[in-house]
C-alpha cells in the first residue's frame, strides 16, 4: 500500500533560528516553535513527502535508529497536522 | 546610562557603574527600565554585573521579558522575512529598518530588543504595489491611524490576527531632506542599498543605515534611550567598518540634514558615548536650534510625556526650510487626524467637536511652545565617557 504524502500548507511562513524553527500560519494565526528534530521534519515537508521520506531525512540529520526516526516522524507529522500546519495528500 | 552605553563607554566606567548598582533601589530601577523599554537588554546587563542576588526581582523580570520578547520577535522576524521575499519577487525595492532585523544583526538575540511593529522602506512609486503584496499575507490597509506626523511617512497595515505584527511601509522616514516629498534620504539610501544574499529585499549601506536611525530619533523628538541604545549597539557591531566621517558625505549631498544629524549624533554621544565627532562635522549641533532641541529632549521619558516638546524638537531640527511641511504635519491637522489624536487615552477627557479641536490644537501647541521656550529647560544628562 502506498503511504500518504504530507506537505506544508500554503499559508504557512517559517524561519529557522539557531535554537529552533518558528512557524506562523497567517490565515489561522497558529504558531509553532519546533526543536531541532521537529525542524528537520518541517524541512522535509517543504515538498510532498511520505513518512518514510521524512524518517530517512530525520535519521540522517539526527543520527538515530530507523525505528526511532519513523516513530518520531509520525508523532511530529500528527502534531503538525493537528495544528493545521501540514496537510495530507491523497 | 552607563549600562546603556557603547562598549568603550561601559568599559571606561565599569567600576563607577558597579558602585552605583550597590546603592540602587531595585523597584525604582525596574520601573524606569520598563518605562524606557530597556528591561531585557539593560536590565539583563545590570543583573550580569551586580549578580542575581543583588537584584532578584529585576533578574526574574528581565529573564521573563527576554523569553517573551524572543518568542514575539521570532514571529515578527518570520513575517518580516516573508514580506521582504514577496516584495523582492514582485520587483519592489524594499529594505528593513530597525525591527527584528536590527535585533538579530546588532544584538544577536531577538529577546534583547522587543519591537512593536515592522518597518519596511520601499520605493515611493511602488508604495501601492507594496501594500498589495502585503495584502497577500492577509494584511489590511485601513484608514490612516496613529500620529499624523507619522502617517505622512508610511502606510500602516494591520492584520485581523493578533499574532501578526503591525507593518509600516515607509516611503520616507523623515521630512528634513530637501527631496522629502519624493522620499528623501530613505529613497537615496534604497538606491544605494545592496541585495540581501537570501533574496530578502535590500540591505542599507552602513552609513545610510546609521543616518536613517539618527534621523528617526530626531524626527520622533529624541525621546527616551531606546534608539540611542540601538545606535550604541549598532556602533559596537559596525563602527569599526565605517570610514572616517561616514555621515559627512550624506550631509554634503543634502545640507538640510546637517542640523538634525549632528544634533542627534551629539545627543547620542552625550547619552550613550558614541564618538559623534568621528561620524560627521559636529558644529551644526551647536547652532541655537540644535542646542535648544537637545535641551527639550527627554532621555528618561518624563511623566507626563512632553508630546509638545517632541513636536517642537521636530520643528527646530527642520528649520525654516520645512516650516510649511511642519505646520501641515504637526499643527494644521486634518479632521481625520484630529479625531484619531483626541480619542487616544492620553488625550483630554473633554470632548470638543472635531472642527473646534482643529482650531484649538495649533493654539494649544503654540502656548506649549511659548511655555517651553520661556521655562529653563534642563540640560540632558551628561557622562564623561573618556573616549579620548
Amino acid at each position: 500500500m502506498r503511504s500518504d504524502r504530507y506537505v506544508k500548507v500554503g499559508t504557512v511562513l517559517s524561519e529557522v533560528f539557531p535554537a529552533r524553527t518558528v512557524i506562523v500560519d497567517y490565515r489561522s494565526g497558529a504558531v509553532a516553535y519546533l526543536n531541532k528534530a521537529a525542524g528537520y521534519v518541517w524541512e522535509a515537508v517543504q515538498s510532498p513527502s511520505t513518512v518514510e521520506d521524512v524518517a530517512a531525512a530525520l535519521q540522517v540529520q539526527s543520527e538515530i535508529s530507523a525505528a526511532q526516526a519513523t516513530t518520531d516522524s509520525r508523532e511530529a507529522l500528527a502534531n503538525l497536522e493537528r495544528r493545521g500546519l501540514v496537510t495530507r495528500l491523497a | 546610562m552607563m549600562f546603556a552605553a557603547c562598549a568603550a563607554g561601559r568599559a571606561n566606567l565599569l567600576r563607577r557603574a558597579e558602585q552605583l548598582l550597590g546603592v540602587c533601589d531595585e523597584r525604582k530601577l525596574c520601573s524606569l527600565l520598563v518605562r524606557l523599554r530597556l528591561l531585557e537588554y539593560v536590565g539583563g546587563r545590570m543583573v550580569a554585573t551586580a549578580g542575581e542576588g543583588r537584584f532578584p526581582q529585576l533578574a526574574l523580570r528581565a529573564r521573563g521579558a527576554t523569553v517573551a520578547a524572543r518568542a514575539h520577535g521570532e514571529v515578527q522576524a518570520v513575517v518580516q522575512y516573508a514580506a521582504l521575499e514577496r516584495l523582492t519577487k514582485a520587483g519592489i525595492r524594499a529594505a528593513p529598518l530597525k525591527g527584528p532585523d536590527l535585533a538579530l544583526r546588532v544584538y544577536g538575540d531577538l529577546g534583547l530588543r522587543r519591537c512593536a511593529d515592522l518597518d519596511i522602506v520601499v520605493d515611493p512609486e511602488r508604495l501601492d504595489d507594496a501594500v498589495g503584496v502585503l495584502q497577500t499575507l492577509g494584511y489590511d490597509s485601513g484608514p490612516p491611524a496613529g500620529s499624523p506626523w507619522l502617517t505622512e511617512l508610511h502606510r500602516r497595515l494591520t492584520h485581523r490576527l493578533a499574532v501578526m505584527p503591525m507593518v509600516e511601509i515607509h516611503w520616507r522616514t523623515e521630512c528634513y531632506s530637501s527631496e522629502a516629498s519624493t522620499g528623501g534620504l530613505a529613497r537615496a539610501a534604497l538606491e544605494r542599498a545592496v541585495p540581501d544574499v537570501r533574496g530578502r529585499g535590500l540591505q542599507f549601506r552602513l552609513a545610510d543605515e546609521l543616518a536613517l536611525l539618527l534621523l528617526v530619533y530626531a524626527r520622533d523628538g529624541m525621546p527616551g534611550l531606546r534608539l540611542p541604545v540601538d545606535i550604541a549597539a549598532w556602533w559596537d557591531r559596525y563602527g569599526s567598518q565605517l570610514p572616517t566621517l561616514p555621515l559627512q558625505e550624506i550631509i554634503d549631498a543634502d545640507p538640510r540634514l546637517a542640523v538634525p544629524l549632528a544634533t542627534a549624533a551629539a545627543l547620542c554621544e552625550r547619552l550613550v558615548g558614541i564618538p559623534a565627532a568621528s561620524l560627521l562635522e559636529i558644529s551644526p549641533a551647536r547652532s541655537c536650534r540644535g542646542q535648544l532641541a537637545a535641551r527639550l529632549s527627554s532621555a528618561f521619558l518624563d511623566e507626563p510625556p512632553k508630546h509638545s516638546a517632541a513636536t517642537l524638537v521636530d520643528g527646530l531640527l527642520g528649520g525654516r526650510a520645512t516650516v510649511l511641511s511642519f505646520a501641515r504635519r504637526r499643527l494644521l491637522l486634518r479632521r481625520g487626524h484630529i479625531a484619531t489624536m483626541y480619542r487616544r487615552d492620553d488625550a483630554p477627557t473633554w470632548r470638543a467637536p472635531t472642527r473646534l479641536l482643529q482650531v484649538q490644537h495649533p493654539l494649544r501647541q503654540l502656548i506649549y511652545f511659548a511655555w517651553y521656550m520661556g521655562s529653563p529647560a534642563p540640560r540632558p544628562p551628561k557622562i564623561e565617557w573618556s573616549l579620548g
